[in-house]
């Protein structure tokens, strides 16, 4: 653990990078394909404020960026940037965001107050919230059934509302099934 | 090249890629209605329309159950890869819903295609790239499913660079854990682990010895059916006595809509988040009010389920020569749980508790880590030294044909051959008591206090040899022509040979002539 704190953290490197020279070549700080579970307890252990704090910082970075996107840094290098950036909150945050995803999930669905609250902080954490059409086709990648209704006047079989909004990372992965009410023609 | 390790489970495949020192995720990129998304796995499952007689795979096998009228229209088969412990050659499944079945090697290869077509998809590399892969398969695969798992995806188009138990692949990748994947000092990690993996179909438990980059399993062992696709049949029928209906009553689609829930109820458990798991009947057409169970009485069940499992373990540290009970830490330096089913945090807390002493380490990649040692294997100086984890054998006549014995050829623990060396030979003399001879071989996981095959029993082809001289080695023969003969004095002898894939010939001789012919054991 010690090795690791002596180490810049990546908003540490993604600020040099973005005070010395724009574009420079940009390696993903991750190290895998999924966070580590030490990964997942530096989250938790010096706190999710510090952590928050960091991923704020990465994006005032790529805001700066963006910013100076005027004077000289191409569109690819800030697309770049923001992979990193995605993949950066991925490999770090992945465990504890599909964590939360499962615990909103287990929240009843009338409780739209600390449901509230949830997305607050996934939002927070960088995921990115989806929700379903009204009769779109259900598609169990993204849509989970949490009533059936049945109504006449709609197909079988298609979405008759949203009862709770989906979450995905910022690089497509799902964290949580939109919850549909599903049509049923009897 | 693109370096590939694909682990081929029973609920999910994933591929893992080898890219300049790092092993990343292949991901399944799959086109939904909020724009591309990405799954860490491949959904192993298939469905067979019945319109159209084509498969669909993965995400879209899931896709076509909840499309309207599905039950009509679609067969799933949701543990396919089940279905290749009994295969045997031509073998067809499906015979209860489609007349004359499906040809099973087909539909597996069909869905290695797809595979490769869902690692085209990611973009990763360029579409001519050829594929070199390290296939990985449960160490106590009886043969013919490996045959035919290595020859389907080679028929997709994939090259088997080489093939691997997946308890040797977790433990090549637990090295990379264990030095926060500095592949560097990963090298020279110097450790005994025993792998603890309890996947979606099978259960496998190793003891390897990790030095730098040779790794020596010293036993293994599993049991061939016990998964996560038990513990969803299990939670299945708890829902289904809590709805007072006979679950063996539903249809087979309805069953796969359970089951398939059940394994949802399931990952939230693992995820630790709930005290109760729920169903709402109506998802199965039924009626009748939410159906609720507490974890408590779920995981009571799933502890007599596990139970095996961690004896097997115990069996298999015994076997490598740690005593379990003994626990101590500093001979095994760890146990380490992987599989989509370690996730649990019952098989944590059973494993710790059976071996207190000992650390357990869980996996941060219960998915991935078996594709990610198939490719460090497959892109790194990695040697690994396996062994046999099941008897393999013959029935012979003995005492002058009056009884039956099994003759193991290769015991579970006999070392295989390391890939570029030479194979493992084994051979027989005897003197024949008939005029052919007739070979049945089989495997099994274990044999009784009397050397009686006694679990896990799989049957290979049978082979017919003509010991007679006066009969040619090509000869039409059937076992009705067998007749008993004691003029025959020269000896036959049988030399087995078994490669790095545990893929076993037999040439037989006849002394006589010295005519002889070889076989494959397992002809698909």
């Amino acid at each position: 653990m010690s090795a690791k704190k002596n180490r810049p953290s990546p908003a540490t490197k993604t600020r040099r990078a973005a005070s010395k020279r724009p574009a420079p070549v940009i390696r993903p700080a991750i190290k895998r394909d999924a966070p580590s579970v030490s990964g997942a307890r530096s989250a938790s252990t010096p706190g999710t404020q510090a952590l928050c704090k960091e991923i704020a910082l990465l994006r005032e970075s790529v805001s700066a960026l963006v910013g100076r996107s005027q004077i000289g840094v191409t569109a690819d290098e800030v697309s770049a940037l923001r992979r990193v950036l995605a993949d950066i909150l991925e490999s770090r945050m992945l465990t504890v965001l599909q964590k939360l995803a499962a615990i909103r999930h287990a929240v009843p669905l009338d409780a739209s107050e600390v449901v509230g609250r949830m997305d607050a902080l996934l939002d927070e954490l960088g995921a990115v919230s989806f929700t379903a059409e009204r009769l779109e086709h259900l598609d169990p990648v993204i849509h989970e059934v949490g009533r059936e209704v049945r109504d006449g006047h709609l197909p079988d079989g298609v979405i008759a509302a949203t009862l709770r909004p989906g979450w995905r990372t910022a690089n497509g992965q799902i964290l949580a099934r939109c919850l549909v009410s599903l049509n049923r023609r009897a | 090249m693109a370096r590939l390790g694909i682990d081929y489970g029973t609920t999910n495949t994933v591929v893992v890629c080898a890219d300049r020192g790092r092993y990343p995720l292949v991901p399944q990129v799959v086109d939904t209605a909020v724009g591309r998304v990405v799954r860490e796995t491949f959904p192993s499952m298939i469905t067979f329309d019945k319109l159209t007689r084509e498969y669909r795979f993965g995400a879209e096998a899931e896709r076509a159950l909840v499309e309207p009228g599905a039950g009509d229209r679609y067969i799933p088969f949701r543990s396919f890869k089940r279905l290749l412990r009994d295969y045997t050659d031509g073998g067809r499944f499906g015979n209860e819903w489609i007349e004359g079945g499906l040809d099973l090697r087909d539909a597996l290869t069909q869905f290695a295609t797809a595979v490769k077509a869902s690692i085209r998809r990611s973009a990763l590399f360029p579409a001519d790239e050829p594929m070199d892969v390290v296939l990985t398969w449960p160490a106590n695969a009886n043969g013919a499913q490996r045959h035919v798992t290595r020859n389907c995806f080679r028929d997709a188009g994939f090259q088997i660079r080489s093939t691997l138990n997946e308890p040797s692949a977790a433990a090549i990748e637990l090295a990379d854990r264990l030095v926060h994947g500095d592949r560097t000092q990963a090298r020279k990690v110097r450790a005994a682990a025993a792998v603890f993996d309890l996947g979606g179909g099978t259960f496998d438990a190793s003891v390897v010895r990790i030095e730098g980059q040779d790794y020596t399993v010293l036993a293994s062992a599993g049991i061939e059916r016990l998964g996560g696709d038990d513990f969803d049949e299990a939670l299945a029928r708890l829902f289904a006595d809590r709805l007072n209906i006979v679950y063996d009553g539903l249809s087979h689609f309805q069953q796969t809509l359970l089951l398939m829930h059940a394994c949802r109820e399931k990952e939230r458990l693992s995820l630790g988040t709930v005290r109760q798991l729920t169903l709402d009947p109506e998802e199965l057409g039924l009626t009748g009010p939410l159906c609720r169970i507490p974890t408590a009485v779920y995981e009571k069940k799933l502890t007599e389920l596990m139970t095996p499992a961690i004896e097997k373990l115990a069996e298999v540290m015994t076997q490598a020569g740690y005593d379990p009970a003994k626990s101590d830490s500093r001979v095994l330096d760890a146990i380490y749980l992987v599989g989509g089913s370690s996730r649990l945090p019952l098989a944590g807390k059973m494993v710790t508790r059976r071996f207190p002493g000992i650390r357990v380490l869980t996996t941060d990649k219960p998915f991935s880590a078996t594709a990610m040692g198939a490719a460090i294997h497959g892109s790194e100086a990695v040697r690994v030294n396996d062994v046999f984890s099941r008897q393999f054998g013959l029935i012979r006549l003995a005492h002058h044909g009056s009884q039956e014995i099994f003759s193991p050829v290769f015991a579970a623990g006999v070392r295989l051959p390391e890939r570029e060396g030479p194979p493992v030979t084994c051979s027989a003399s005897y003197v024949p008591r008939h005029n052919i001879g007739h070979l049945r071989f089989l495997e099994c996981t274990t044999v009784d206090g009397n050397g009686y095959p006694s679990d896990g029993v799989r049957r290979w082809s049978e082979i017919l040899f003509p010991y007679d001289p006066a009969l040619p080695l090509n000869a039409a023969i059937s076992p009705a022509d067998i007749t008993a003969r004691d003029d025959l004095q020269s000896p036959v002898t049988e030399t087995y040979s078994c490669d790095a894939d545990g893929i076993i010939t037999v040439t037989i001789t006849r002394g006589s002539d010295g005519q002889s012919r070889t076989f494959e054991i397992f002809r698909p």
